[in-house]
């Protein structure tokens, strides 16, 4: 059947809303952690389905995806992948540490000052 | 099913699909509330026991006094915050969760609903009044954070039926990691219409109504109970009712739908043997449930029974649970909850012309997940032992005879 009605539900629903934290925006990053959390429960069904559907088809044992171990080489290759992941999802800190690594100059009068300045990690 | 079920008609109640990660975000969100309300609601009353209420004792020299006392302590502790945006975001995650199944659906859902209410192969009967205000209590706020809430039409020339698909849905995400789920059936019509045939085996009423019956999951299951009665439903909203006769007619349950305010049926007087209601009158303000349980009253003849399910009245629950379930008067768009559960229940029937000696309040323990054995014991007059509404191990039930 087509939707020729075009029929489009409401995301939000009416009245004000709630809000259980006093700092700002807290709300909205629990909020998305979920959503997140939600999402990566998803995934991992999708790959317990396929893990399934591949042992059921006698194509793939789960048992040989559970008992894999990276080889050396591999794990070279997935560690870059995972430092390329973390740098990605905190790249907003990153930033951060950039934004004053720029201000060089401005340091050494901080230093004066007493404020203490970690050493950012490559 | 048990029942004959028309197999040329498409029920609307499972005609929906989620393709396979919908399917999966919904039953994350079924066992995250699972989560929420039984492990994580724990560790927010241990962490009042041992922590908040002997920091208020230290300070005042005395325990709280009640619920509001109690939340002003527990509104900025972490546990508080953190498990409220646990069950906040649950709750509309929850209809977010079926909202795009529904969507891709919505045409389907209308000419099904149609189909089955034009074939009307099991006599039920649907009546709307297109002229019917709706109350604020329910067009104010989108109840429960349901984004349309009942009575939103979409399509208003069709047999427009989605919001009731949505509650439909919705409802079984909703409850699909408790104990007591039923599927598609609901758990207080199938316990309180199990529990009366125990207790008053003599007691076979003809005319039994449902009030604010939304989509009819907990109207359908006394048609099981008692199969010779003529079983109505009525609700405020249209597309719920258009739902719920759809369903019914699909499966062969013998409903009459019929779209009313309770506080003003057109029914005669002395008409019901039995009339109930499941989880309604604390979305209602105070004085349209006085209200409603006078017309109950009215309609109800002499020797039938009003008996409805609600949340226990504050007086008959400590404060810490008080606390507790009127978290939803302050995040869930319930805002007469809180005000309901204050209620005198006796008194306020007593007002609504049920004599005093004539009231019943009852512990139903939910009869899905309950022991035959420990049921019928409870039904024929027993206590249960069992915790009340949350867990949704026992529903509270409160009324009267005429």
């Amino acid at each position: 059947m087509s939707d020729r009605r075009n029929v489009k539900l409401p995301v939000h629903s009416k009245g004000k809303r709630a809000s259980f934290y006093r700092a700002e925006g807290t709300d909205q990053i629990f909020s998305i952690v979920m959503m997140l959390t939600q999402e990566l429960s998803v995934a991992y069904d999708r790959i317990e389905t396929l893990e399934r559907v591949l042992d059921k088809k006698g194509i793939l044992p789960r048992r040989e995806v559970e008992s894999h171990r990276p080889g050396p080489e591999e794990e070279t290759e997935r560690t870059a992948r995972r430092d390329a992941f973390i740098g990605r999802i905190f790249q907003i800190i990153h930033e951060e540490a950039e934004s004053y690594a720029a201000e060089q100059p401005k340091e050494a009068s901080r230093k004066a000052k007493g404020a203490k300045r970690e050493k950012v990690s490559p | 099913m048990d029942r004959e079920v028309d197999s040329n008609i498409q029920n609307v109640a499972t005609l929906v699909e989620s393709t396979h990660d919908e399917y999966n975000r919904q039953r994350f969100v079924s066992v995250l509330r699972k989560k929420v309300l039984v492990d994580f609601a724990k560790d927010m009353k241990d962490t009042y026991v041992h922590k908040v209420e002997p920091g208020f004792e230290a300070k005042q020299g005395r325990k709280p006094k009640d619920a509001r006392e109690i939340r002003k302590e527990m509104l900025h502790e972490p546990v508080f915050e953190a498990w409220s945006s646990l069950r906040y975001n649950a709750q509309r995650m929850t209809w977010w969760s079926v909202r795009e199944p529904i969507e891709r659906k919505a045409d389907a859902l209308i000419a099904a609903g149609a189909a089955a209410h034009a074939a009307n192969p099991a006599g039920g009967s649907l009546r709307l009044d297109a002229t019917l205000p709706i109350p604020d209590y329910v067009s104010t706020l989108d109840v429960h954070l349901m984004p349309g809430c009942f009575q939103t039409e979409f399509a208003p020339e069709a047999y427009d039926d989605i919001q009731g698909a949505m509650y439909h849905y919705g409802t079984a995400v909703f409850s699909g990691g408790l104990a007591h789920r039923i599927k598609g059936k609901g758990g207080v019509g199938t316990s309180i219409s199990n529990f009366l045939k125990l207790r008053y085996p003599e007691f076979k009423p003809q005319h039994v109504l449902d009030m604010g019956c939304t989509a009819g999951a907990n109207t359908f299951p006394y048609l099981d109970v008692y199969p010779q009665a003529e079983l109505f439903g009525i609700d405020v909203a249209a597309p719920v009712l258009r739902f719920g006769h759809a369903r019914a007619e699909a499966e062969g349950s013998r409903i009459h739908f019929s779209q009313q305010n309770a506080e003003t049926t057109d029914f005669p007087d002395n008409h019901f043997d039995l009339i109930t209601s499941s989880f309604f009158f604390h979305e209602l303000s105070v004085k349209a449930t006085k209200a409603v349980w006078k017309e109950c009253h009215r309609i109800l003849k002499p020797g039938g029974l009003m008996l409805h399910m609600e949340l226990p009245p504050s007086n008959m629950t400590d404060d810490y649970y008080n606390f507790y379930l009127d978290w939803d008067a302050f995040y869930n768009n319930e805002p007469h909850y809180a005000a309901f559960r204050n209620l005198d229940f006796a008194k306020t029937l007593e007002g609504a012309g049920f004599k005093k000696d004539r009231i019943e309040m009852f512990r139903i323990p939910n009869f899905a997940s309950t022991d035959p054995k420990e049921f019928a014991a409870v039904a024929t007059g027993g206590e249960t032992m069992r915790r009340d509404h949350g867990g949704g191990a026992v529903w509270f039930t409160f009324g009267g005879w005429k």
